[in-house]
C-alpha cells in the first residue's frame, strides 16, 4: 500500500491515475488518524502544486506534518513531488520564510533566477543523475528528460542530499534529493511519460 | 538544458474535434478522444485542449462508437483524457470563473488556459494565479491585424481590446500568469507559417515569461522559425497533427534532422500504455448483453424527450444528425458541400501542381537510399470496384508505377463484384494478393460486430484498412494508394492544404467505430491468433518503413460517375444487372452484398437515413440530380428492409426476430420515438 498525503493543494488525479496504471495499491490520506491506520504500508507520496505556505498550514491543520515525520522516523519509503519535495526542506522564499518546512532535509528553497532564464521553469529538462547507480539502483531512472513546472527550487550545489540536477540559466538546481528514506523530485514523474512512470515503478518496487 | 516544446493544440467544438480556419470556419474531424490518444501515443511534450464551442453539453451523436460516452461535458471528457495521458495537459476555452477552473483542475488539468478574462477581469486572474500558482495559469491571447497594427482580440477573436503585443504580454505578466500562448486569427488554419511580425514583436517584448507561438505552422521551416526565436519557449499547431500517421513524430524528427537539437527526441509508444483501446470487462459485458434473449430496448429512452431538432444542409440531403460528424457554415451550407465546391473550383492548373507534388513525393520515397531492392513500387488497395479500377488505371498507366494489388475478401462478394475483382490481374497486368480470412472467424465477427456496435461489417471496414498496411510491412513496400477519402469527402473534413493520409486513428475511430481487434478476443471463443488479420502494424514498424498512405482523390479530380463509364469502356468493368434495393446507383459496393443492404439498413435504424441519402447528396453536389429528385429517392429507399437480410441471417444462424430485437437497441433517441400505438416514428423528415 502506498499512501498519498493529500493536503488539499492541487489535484492528485494524475498521480492516482499513474499508480493505478502501474498496478500499485494506494490510498489517499487526508488526516493524521487515517494515516496512522494505513496497513501494510510500502511507502508514501507527498505531492503538491500551489503555494508553500498554504500547503504547510494545511498540513499542520490536519496533522499531516506529524504523519510524514512519523513515517520518516519509521523508515517508510517516501517520495516528495514538486512542491511536495520543497516542503521537505527548512523553508521557502515563496512565503518569505515565514512558515517552517518539514525540515527533513537541510537547506532553503529559493526563487529561480529570472535574469538569465525564463521563470516559471516550464517544460522538459534534461536531468543528470549525479550519484552512481552503485549507491542507488533507481539513480539510473533519474537520467533523462522530465517535465518541470516551478518557480522555486533548491539552488545550492553544495547540498549533500542532491542526487540529480538540472541547469536553469547559470544555476545548478536540484532535480532530486535523497536521504536514504525519502526521495524528493522537483519534476513531475506522473507527467513525464515513460521516464517518470519507470522511476515511480522502480523506486517503489525496490526493497 | 531546457528543451523547447512542440505542442499540439486540440480544438473542440460542441463535443467534436474541429479543424479551424481564421476563427470562422470549422470542420468536424471526429471525436476528440481517439486523436488525443494518438498524440499521447506519440509522446507529445504537452497537449493543449481548447473548448471553442458555446454549447455546455457535449454530444458526440454516435452512441455506437466505443469511445463515446454519448452526451457529456467538457470536464468529464478531460477526466477521460487524464486517464491515458501521462504528459502535461493545458485546458482552456470559455473560462470565466474560479468554479470552472476548479472543475478542470479536478478533472486533470495541469494548467488552465484563460482568454477574455485577461482583459475583462484581471482581478479574477490575479486571484487565480495566487490560488493555484502562476505556473498553473496560461494566458491565451489572440492577435489580429487592424490595418498594419496587431492587437489582442477577445471573445473568440470578435472584440478588439486595442492592446498591442508588447503591452498585452506585459499586462498578462503583471496579473500573474506564468505562460502565454499567442495565436494569430489571420494565420489560423492557413498553412502559411507563424506570423513574422508577431514573432518580431514577441522578441522585442523579451519578457522572460515562457511564450508559446501558435497558428499557421505545417512545415518544418515554419516550426524552425518559431524555435529559433530566443523569446519562444514552445511552438504549437493544430491541424497539421490531425491528418497523417505519426505526424507529430515526423515533424519532430525533421526538426532534429535540420540540425536544431534543442527539442526532446521523439519515439512512439509506451511500455505502460498500449495503443489499442483497453476495454474493461464491465463495459464489454454491457455491450454484449443485447445478445441475451429477453433484452429489449428501453421504451423510456424513446418517449420523444431526447429527440432533437434537426438541421438540414440547404443544398444536399445531409443533416445535423448524420453518422459522419458534420458542421455547417453561417449560410446553412454543410462542410461537405463547401469542400466539394472548393475542390470543383480547382482548375487544371491547380490539379497539375497537385499531381506534380504527388509525383515529387513518390520520387523522394522511392529513391530514398535505405530502401531494399523490391519488386513493387507501391500497393493499391483494391476491392474490385469502379474506384479500384480507376486507382489502378491511374497508378499503373498514368503514374507509370508498378503496383501490387491487395484485397481483403470478407466473403460477401456479389457475383459481379467477384468477377470484376479477378479481372483486374488481366485488365491491368498486375500481381494481386487476396487475403481471405477463415469463414468460421468471419461468421463470429459478423455476429459480434452486430451485437456490440450494430455493424456486422466491422470485419470488412477494419479488414480493408489493415490488410494493405500489413502486406506493405511484410513486403517492405513504402507506399499505399487509396482512392477517395470517402468519409471525409462526404462531410468535408479537411481543406486542400491538409493532404490527409490513411492512418491508425482514422481506421480505428471511423472504420472501426473505436473498436480494435483486441475487443473480440475471448468472445465466442475468439483467440488472439484468429484476430491476426485485423491487427494493425505497430507504430515503430510503420516508422521504420516510413509507410505513406496517399488518397489519390486528394490529388486528382474525382468524379465517380465519370470513372465508371471510363472503366466499363476501357477495362471491361461489369455493372450489376440487378439494381440494389436501397440505392439507385448500380456501380457501387459490389464487393459486399450487405454493404448496400443490411449493413446500410442498420444505419437507417440508427440514424434514420441510409446510403441513398449519401449517394443522392453526392449526385446533387455534382449536379447529376436535383435536390427534389434526390429527396424523393431517399424517402423511398432509405427505409427499405433489404432481401439480403435472409442470407445474412442464415450465414450467422440468427432469426429475424432476434435481429430486430437487437437492432432496436441501436436506435438513436435523438431521431426516433416509440409508442405502443404508432410504433417507431422519426423526426428527421425534411
Amino acid at each position: 500500500m502506498i499512501s498519498i498525503i493529500d493536503h488539499g493543494q492541487g489535484n492528485i488525479g494524475s498521480l492516482t491515475n499513474a499508480l493505478r496504471l502501474l498496478k500499485f495499491d494506494f490510498n489517499v490520506v487526508t488526516n493524521y488518524e487515517q494515516g496512522r491506520a494505513s496497513k501494510e504500508l510500502k511507502g508514501f507520496i507527498l505531492p503538491g502544486v500551489g503555494a508553500f505556505n498554504t500547503a504547510m498550514r494545511s498540513m499542520r491543520r490536519k496533522g499531516l506534518d506529524k504523519l510524514v515525520l512519523d513515517y520518516h522516523r519509521k523508515n517508510v519509503k517516501g517520495l516528495g513531488i514538486c512542491l511536495g519535495m520543497q516542503l521537505l526542506f527548512e523553508g521557502s522564499e515563496e512565503g518569505g520564510y515565514s512558515e517552517d518546512g518539514l525540515k527533513i532535509f537541510n537547506g532553503k528553497i529559493k526563487k529561480l533566477n529570472e535574469a538569465k532564464d525564463v521563470v516559471p521553469n516550464i517544460g522538459w529538462v534534461k536531468t543528470l543523475a549525479t550519484q552512481s547507480t552503485k549507491v542507488n539502483a533507481f539513480s539510473q531512472y533519474l537520467d533523462g528528460s522530465f517535465y518541470y513546472i516551478h518557480s522555486y527550487g533548491l539552488i545550492d550545489s553544495q547540498n549533500k542530499s542532491i542526487i540529480a540536477e538540472i541547469l536553469h540559466g547559470e544555476d545548478q538546481v536540484a532535480a532530486a534529493v535523497y536521504d536514504g528514506i525519502v526521495l524528493g523530485v522537483q519534476f513531475h514523474p506522473e507527467k513525464s511519460q515513460d521516464n517518470g512512470l519507470s522511476l515511480l515503478l522502480n523506486y517503489f518496487k525496490e526493497q | 538544458m531546457k528543451l523547447k516544446r512542440v505542442i499540439p493544440i486540440v480544438l473542440l467544438k460542441d463535443g467534436l474535434l474541429v479543424r479551424s480556419e481564421k476563427f470562422k470556419y470549422y470542420q468536424a474531424i471526429g471525436d476528440p478522444l481517439p486523436t488525443i490518444k494518438r498524440l499521447s501515443d506519440w509522446n507529445a511534450d504537452e497537449i493543449i485542449i481548447l473548448n471553442i464551442g458555446s454549447n455546455k453539453t457535449y454530444d458526440s451523436r454516435r452512441d455506437d462508437k466505443l469511445h463515446n460516452a454519448g452526451t457529456t461535458n467538457f470536464a468529464t471528457l478531460i477526466k477521460e483524457v487524464a486517464r491515458f495521458c501521462y504528459c502535461p495537459l493545458t485546458i482552456g476555452g470559455g473560462i470565466r470563473s474560479l468554479e470552472q477552473m476548479e472543475e478542470l483542475f479536478e478533472a486533470g488539468a495541469d494548467k488552465i488556459g484563460i482568454n477574455s478574462i485577461i482583459f475583462e477581469e484581471p482581478e479574477l486572474v490575479k486571484y487565480a494565479a495566487k490560488r493555484y500558482g502562476s505556473q498553473a495559469i496560461t494566458a491565451s491571447i489572440d492577435f489580429k491585424y487592424q490595418g498594419r497594427i496587431l492587437t489582442a482580440w477577445v471573445r473568440g477573436g470578435k472584440v478588439n481590446t486595442g492592446v498591442e503585443v508588447k503591452a498585452a504580454i506585459n499586462h498578462a505578466k503583471s496579473i500573474g500568469v506564468g505562460e502565454i500562448l499567442i495565436s494569430s486569427v489571420e494565420r489560423d488554419g492557413s498553412s502559411l507559417g507563424y506570423d513574422q511580425q508577431l514573432l518580431k514583436a514577441i522578441q522585442e517584448a523579451s519578457s522572460n515569461t515562457p511564450i508559446i507561438i501558435n497558428s499557421g505552422a505545417t512545415k518544418v521551416d515554419h516550426f524552425l522559425r518559431g524555435l529559433k526565436n530566443e523569446s519562444i519557449s514552445a511552438v504549437a499547431a493544430s491541424n497539421v497533427f490531425y491528418f497523417t500517421e505519426l505526424s507529430y513524430i515526423n515533424i519532430k524528427n525533421d526538426i532534429l534532422k535540420s540540425g536544431f537539437e534543442n527539442i526532446r527526441e521523439s519515439n512512439p509508444g509506451s511500455k505502460y500504455c498500449q495503443r489499442e483501446p483497453v476495454v474493461e470487462n464491465s463495459i464489454r459485458e454491457r455491450l454484449m448483453k443485447k445478445q441475451k434473449e429477453g433484452s429489449y430496448f428501453e421504451p423510456k429512452k424513446y418517449s420523444g424527450a431526447l429527440q432533437q431538432k434537426i438541421k438540414y444542409c440547404r443544398r444536399c440531403l445531409y443533416s445535423s444528425s448524420s453518422a459522419t460528424p458534420m458542421m455547417f457554415d453561417k449560410t446553412g451550407l454543410c462542410m461537405g458541400c463547401r469542400t466539394y465546391e472548393t475542390k470543383r473550383n480547382y482548375g487544371a492548373k491547380e490539379y497539375h501542381s497537385l499531381k506534380e507534388k504527388l509525383k515529387k513525393e513518390i520520387n523522394i520515397i522511392l529513391s530514398s537510399g535505405k530502401r531494399m531492392i523490391r519488386n513493387y513500387d507501391c500497393i493499391v488497395s483494391v476491392s474490385g470496384g469502379k474506384d479500384s479500377y480507376y486507382q489502378t488505371h491511374y497508378v499503373k498507366n498514368i503514374l507509370k508505377l508498378n503496383p501490387l494489388l491487395v484485397t481483403y475478401n470478407g466473403n460477401n462478394y456479389t457475383e459481379v463484384g467477384w468477377r470484376n475483382l479477378w479481372n483486374m490481374r488481366e485488365a491491368f497486368g498486375c500481381d494481386h494478393i487476396v487475403v481471405s480470412p477463415s469463414v468460421k472467424t468471419l461468421k463470429k465477427l459478423n455476429r459480434l460486430g452486430f451485437v456490440a456496435m450494430g455493424d456486422m461489417n466491422w470485419h470488412a471496414h477494419v479488414g480493408i484498412f489493415t490488410t494493405a498496411p500489413r502486406i506493405a510491412l511484410q513486403a517492405q513496400i513504402p507506399i499505399i494508394f487509396w482512392g477517395e477519402h470517402g468519409y471525409a469527402d462526404l462531410c468535408g473534413q479537411f481543406s486542400m492544404c491538409d493532404f490527409p493520409e490513411m492512418n491508425y486513428r482514422e481506421r480505428t475511430e471511423h472504420a472501426g467505430r473505436g473498436y480494435d481487434w483486441n475487443f473480440f478476443v475471448g468472445l465466442e471463443g475468439i483467440t488472439e491468433k484468429e484476430m491476426e488479420t485485423w491487427r494493425y502494424p505497430q507504430d515503430e514498424e510503420l516508422m521504420r518503413l516510413g509507410l505513406r498512405q496517399f488518397y489519390l482523390g486528394h490529388y486528382i479530380p474525382w468524379e465517380s460517375n465519370e470513372h465508371l463509364n471510363l472503366m466499363v469502356e476501357k477495362y471491361n468493368f461489369l455493372v450489376s444487372d440487378e439494381p440494389f434495393e436501397r440505392t439507385y446507383r448500380r456501380g457501387s459496393n459490389l464487393d459486399d452484398m450487405h454493404e448496400n443492404g443490411v449493413h446500410d439498413y442498420l444505419k437507417y435504424i440508427k440514424f434514420g437515413y441510409g446510403r441513398c441519402t449519401d449517394h443522392a447528396s453526392k449526385d446533387i453536389r455534382s449536379g447529376d440530380i436535383t435536390r427534389k429528385e434526390g429527396l424523393k429517392l431517399a424517402q423511398e429507399m432509405d427505409k427499405i428492409k433489404p432481401k439480403d437480410l435472409s442470407r445474412w441471417l442464415e450465414y450467422v444462424s440468427m432469426s429475424e426476430a432476434e435481429f430486430d430485437r437487437i437492432a432496436d437497441h441501436f436506435r438513436d433517441p435523438r431521431v426516433w420515438k416509440w409508442d405502443e400505438k404508432s410504433g417507431w416514428t422519426k423526426t428527421n423528415e425534411i
